[in-house]
């Protein structure tokens, strides 16, 4: 049986006489009217006089219903949870296990703290209880639901390493929805946390239910005294071998007390052997291996509550990957950000060799003329410090064989009419241990001449005649833009690729293991990717000169060519080496794959949740904890409380959140919006018959 | 001065108590508008000339003749031949319906009076019969001056009765009209129509140009009313409440099958039957009339 909220209002029900004392009123008030004759009312009268008189009273009828459900709608009725209820009680717990958990407290770390009251809970609740437990830093870690008596008094595993920010927002959200999906019943969230006010996530939120009753265990401590290392930047990551470096540290003291004399250490260091991994595997390298070892030392002052920033000028590097460190050299309460970590990658520009078919001669008519100076960004003869290629320019026709192409780092065949098996071998070679093949069709691209190409597995497909535009030239159609090639080229601000024409393309059937990813508006592949061994072969079904297109004079050109070639060196999607940090802010990310996200070619290290250095296949990943997160100020409980529109139950638990806000909020188990539906219904059932009842 | 359109305003001469005045002024008022109409003249007609004699009217002189040849010509005309005229008036009590501000038998004599005033300015011989369940009341036709202050007194005296019997009073009437002429009846017809049938059948079968003027109450007609309402039947004094509202499309549909079903008696019988509305003017039943006159 349904209950109601403000049951005053069912006495609104006696207005049920209302409409009766209308009909009778109604039929006592008439008006007389005189006829020459009645006939013809006895004509429509006697037609269905037994249907209208059942008519008028299931009309009456209807109009007390009518009243009546008015009356209950104000009433609120809701159907009590006894009544429903199919399972026991819901238990949701959320555990922190954010950085801040790691503060050492009476009983051990926060986090042991929280799990070891989280276990008895578990073990204290009803038999008939069911349990949701998830941990928490900047994402939510469910454990799974547990739902009986076995599964709660298995110990809950602590997680070892906790370095990651904290965001409230995202644990109400599952806690949330976790309530809202299970039957109705009793239900309770324990929250085990410090209250960190850096937590709390500004983005809007959604009320919690007001039928689960919020427990708050607030485990953190009013003064927290901490330095930390807070960013460590450096204008490049990627330098030449020889150049110098600047690096800047920023360091926070948010402890009560000025600290005089902190030492700050920068230790910097060269890979002396890049580690053999796999995308499964990420590696880190211990800073006593490492070689050409530096080492900076500062003494700072530190406020209460200030960041000191500290400028480091790093000498010349020589070749390779250089990791480093900044580090306080001082006792806090808080460990994990006491150090903060980068690398650099000092490496020669990537040396790019361009093959054509030696028409032109290395003048403006020749096809590769246009790419030559888009990658080395300088004019004929000269070479330019930033650029990130170094191209070498041969004609095929001029060689008996292709040079030895482990001194390449990609090899660029532009419409070269053939190529001998040898070479198509050696290319072949070349791909599977890491290099990049990017090939450019034209007029002598053939399914003759790529036959050799073909045979050695480096082919992309069939290729058909070229097709040439009678009116309309053709145009870049779509992409995939979420590959990492087009991803700086999907919004139409930096460039729209359709506005590129061409007068001519060669058309290729993908063969199977062959990725198109951009096509003519014909539908015919623009760019194809193929994956052999650990490199990439793109092929790109038009020409790189001016034979087919000019292309060459637009501005999209460059970055294209660069994103091309980047992508087969492993320049796109961060570069070779990437910072992101463990916090769930995409901002903070500066852009790199986000959490437990397959990276173009890997998994992240992101997912281990461990700042450092790590080496992966095609890129080191320089992983730290969130500043956010070293901001150890705590947040008022009625702050949270307003933040995430809910309300805790008051220490001595005597308080039920419900009751309190049962004249104003509403409950989950109301049924209004059922009654509301039949009064609608009745109401245009009431109009239907009331349109077709006569007296 | 008030204008023709008004004088043929049922409601402008609900207003008069005189019978007379009502009709006269109608039909003065229908002529005058009629003073460009085909009709004009039909009275007499040209003949020929003669020489004038003494005592002959002066308005008869030809004088563009006596200004050509200095003689005295009088112009000669032919009167028409006088036609009867039966004036039957239904005077039943459902005649009694007034609901538009002038009722069925005030709009039904008025008309009925009308038209005898125009007949007689046309030297034509007119009768009248009241009848309700029977004939109340026969007037020979003549075409005496004073004729037609017998047929306004005869009007003017009667009253409704409540009882209505169409069948057995035109049956009636068809046995005391025997001038064959034209038989003009003024009545709602709500009565039984195979009785009906009879009595213009009886009426046709004396060789009567029957014109059958059917006089509506808006309110009968159209039903324009809302709310809870009791119909009161005058002839049988039955109420019926109801929702008008309600009952309104369906009695609709029961008066127009009526209307037609009078429609087709009438038409199979070469009566011509004109639908008039107390709210509406007089001219087009008095337009009727002349039409029919000029066929008779």
């Amino acid at each position: 049986m349904p209950e109601f909220l403000q049951s005053s209002f069912l006495f609104g029900a006696a207005a049920i006489a209302v409409p009766v004392l209308i009909h009778l009123f109604f039929r006592l008030k008439t008006k007389r009217v005189d006829l020459g004759t009645i006939r013809f009312l006895r004509i429509v009268l006697e037609e269905n006089a037994r249907r209208r008189k059942v008519m008028r009273w299931f009309l009456l009828a209807l109009r007390m219903v009518l009243i009546a459900l008015l009356a209950g709608l104000f009433a609120r009725p809701f159907l009590s949870a006894a009544a429903v209820q199919g399972d026991g009680e819901l238990l949701v717990i959320l555990i922190d296990q954010s950085a801040t958990m790691q503060l050492k407290g009476e009983h051990g770390r926060l986090l042991d703290q929280a799990v070891s009251d989280a276990q008895r809970l578990l073990t204290d609740a009803g038999e008939r209880a069911r349990f949701e437990v998830a941990f928490f830093d900047f994402a939510v870690h469910p454990l799974g639901a547990q739902k009986n008596a076995d599964d709660r008094n298995q110990p809950l595993n602590v997680p070892q390493a906790a370095n990651g920010a904290t965001n409230y927002g995202a644990a109400i959200a599952w806690a949330r929805d976790i309530c809202i999906k299970a039957p109705e019943g009793p239900k309770e969230l324990h929250l085990f946390t410090d209250l960190q006010q850096s937590g709390l996530d500004w983005t809007d939120v959604e009320a919690f239910p007001v039928d689960v009753k919020v427990h708050l265990h607030d485990l953190g401590q009013s003064v927290v005294n901490n330095l930390a290392v807070t960013d460590v930047r450096t204008p490049r990551s990627w330098i030449r071998p020889g150049e110098t470096a600047a690096m800047r540290a920023s360091v926070l003291h948010g402890g009560a007390f000025a600290r005089e004399e902190v030492g700050v250490v920068l230790e910097v260091g060269r890979v002396p052997l890049i580690p053999k991994v796999t995308s499964a595997t990420p590696t880190q390298v211990d800073f006593s291996k490492l070689t050409d070892r530096i080492t900076f030392r500062e003494k700072a002052k530190l406020e209460p509550g200030a960041t000191v920033t500290l400028d480091f000028d790093l000498p010349a590097l020589a070749e390779g990957v250089w990791q480093g460190r900044v580090l306080v050299d001082a006792n806090d309460d808080l460990a994990f950000d006491n150090e903060r970590y980068f690398a650099i990658s000092a490496t020669p520009a990537y040396h790019v060799l361009i093959v054509d078919n030696g028409v032109g001669a290395k003048t403006a008519a020749s096809e590769t003329y246009f790419l030559e100076a888009s990658l080395r960004l300088a004019d004929p003869g000269e070479t330019y410090a930033e650029s990130p290629f170094a191209p070498t320019t041969m004609s095929l026709s001029e060689l008996e064989r292709l040079p030895r192409l482990t001194d390449y780092s990609a090899v660029i065949l532009a419409n070269v009419p053939k190529v001998s098996s040898e070479d198509a071998a050696a290319l072949a070679e070349f791909v599977k241990r890491g290099g990049g093949l990017l090939v450019f069709t034209g007029e002598q691209t053939t399914q003759e001449a790529i036959a050799s190409l073909q045979q050695a597995g480096l082919a992309a497909g069939t290729v058909g005649e070229t097709k040439i535009a009678v009116d309309l030239p053709w145009r870049f159609q779509q992409w995939d833009e979420h590959h990492p090639i087009y991803q700086s080229l999907s919004d139409p601000q930096h460039g729209d690729l359709r506005r590129m024409a061409f007068a001519a393309y060669t058309p290729i059937k993908p063969s199977d293991g062959a990725d198109v990813i951009a096509e003519f508006n014909t539908g015919d592949p623009a760019v194809i990717e193929r994956r052999v061994g650990q490199g990439t072969v793109l092929w790109v079904t038009t020409s790189c000169g001016r034979e087919w297109s000019d292309w060459c004079q637009t501005s999209l050109y460059l970055p294209l060519m660069h994103q091309w070639l980047g992508y087969e060196v492993g320049l796109t999607a961060g570069g070779r080496v990437r910072n992101s940090i463990l916090d769930a802010n995409p901002e903070a990310t500066d852009g790199l794959p986000t959490l437990s996200s397959q990276t173009d070619r890997g998994v992240s290290p992101l997912a281990s949740s461990i700042p450092g250095v790590w080496f992966l296949p095609d890129h080191v990943a320089v992983i730290n904890p969130s500043p956010r997160e070293s901001e150890t100020e705590r947040c008022p409980r009625e702050e949270f409380e307003t933040r995430f529109a809910l309300k805790f139950v008051s220490d001595d638990g005597t308080a039920d959140p419900s009751s309190e806000l049962q004249a104003t909020e509403l409950r989950r188990d109301e049924i209004w919006h059922w009654v509301a539906c039949a009064l609608l219904g009745v109401l245009l059932l009431e109009g239907f018959v009331g349109n077709r009842t006569t007296a | 001065m008030v204008s023709s359109a008004k004088m043929t305003d049922p409601a402008f001469f609900s207003r008069l108590d005189n019978l007379e005045l009502r009709a006269r002024g109608i039909v003065e008022g229908f002529m005058h508008g009629l003073h460009r109409s085909p009709f004009v003249g039909f009275s007499v007609e040209f003949a020929s000339h003669r020489e004038y004699a003494q005592g002959d009217d002066l308005r008869h002189v030809n004088w563009k003749i006596f200004a050509r040849q200095k003689r005295l010509y009088v112009k000669e005309f032919d009167a028409e031949t006088n036609m009867n005229l039966h004036l039957l008036i239904d005077v039943s009590g459902s005649m009694e319906c007034a609901n538009s501000g002038i009722s069925k038998f005030d709009y039904g004599t008025t008309l009925g009076a009308a038209l005898a005033h125009l007949a007689l300015k046309q030297h034509d011989a007119v009768g009248l019969t009241l009848y309700a369940d029977e004939v109340l009341l026969h007037l020979e036709p003549r075409a005496k001056p004073h004729q037609l202050d017998e047929i306004l007194q005869a009007i003017a005296t009667t009253k409704a009765r409540p009882k209505s019997n169409a069948g057995r009073a035109l049956s009636q009437a068809a046995e005391l009209c025997r001038h064959r002429g034209m038989v003009a009846i003024i009545s709602d017809f709500f009565d039984d129509l195979p009785a009906i049938k009879r009595g213009l059948d009886q009426l046709r079968f004396r060789q009567h140009e029957v014109l059958a003027f059917q006089v509506w109450d808006r309110w009968e007609r159209d039903l324009p009313l809302d709310g809870n309402i009791c119909f009161t039947d005058l002839e049988t004094r039955e109420d019926i409440t109801t929702h008008a509202e309600g009952v309104r499309e369906k009695y609709l549909q029961a008066v127009n099958q009526w209307r037609n079903d009078v429609q087709r008696s009438c038409l199979n019988r070469g009566v011509d039957r004109v639908e008039v509305v107390t709210d509406e003017p007089l001219d087009q039943a008095l337009l009727d009339y002349l039409v029919h006159r000029t066929k008779a």
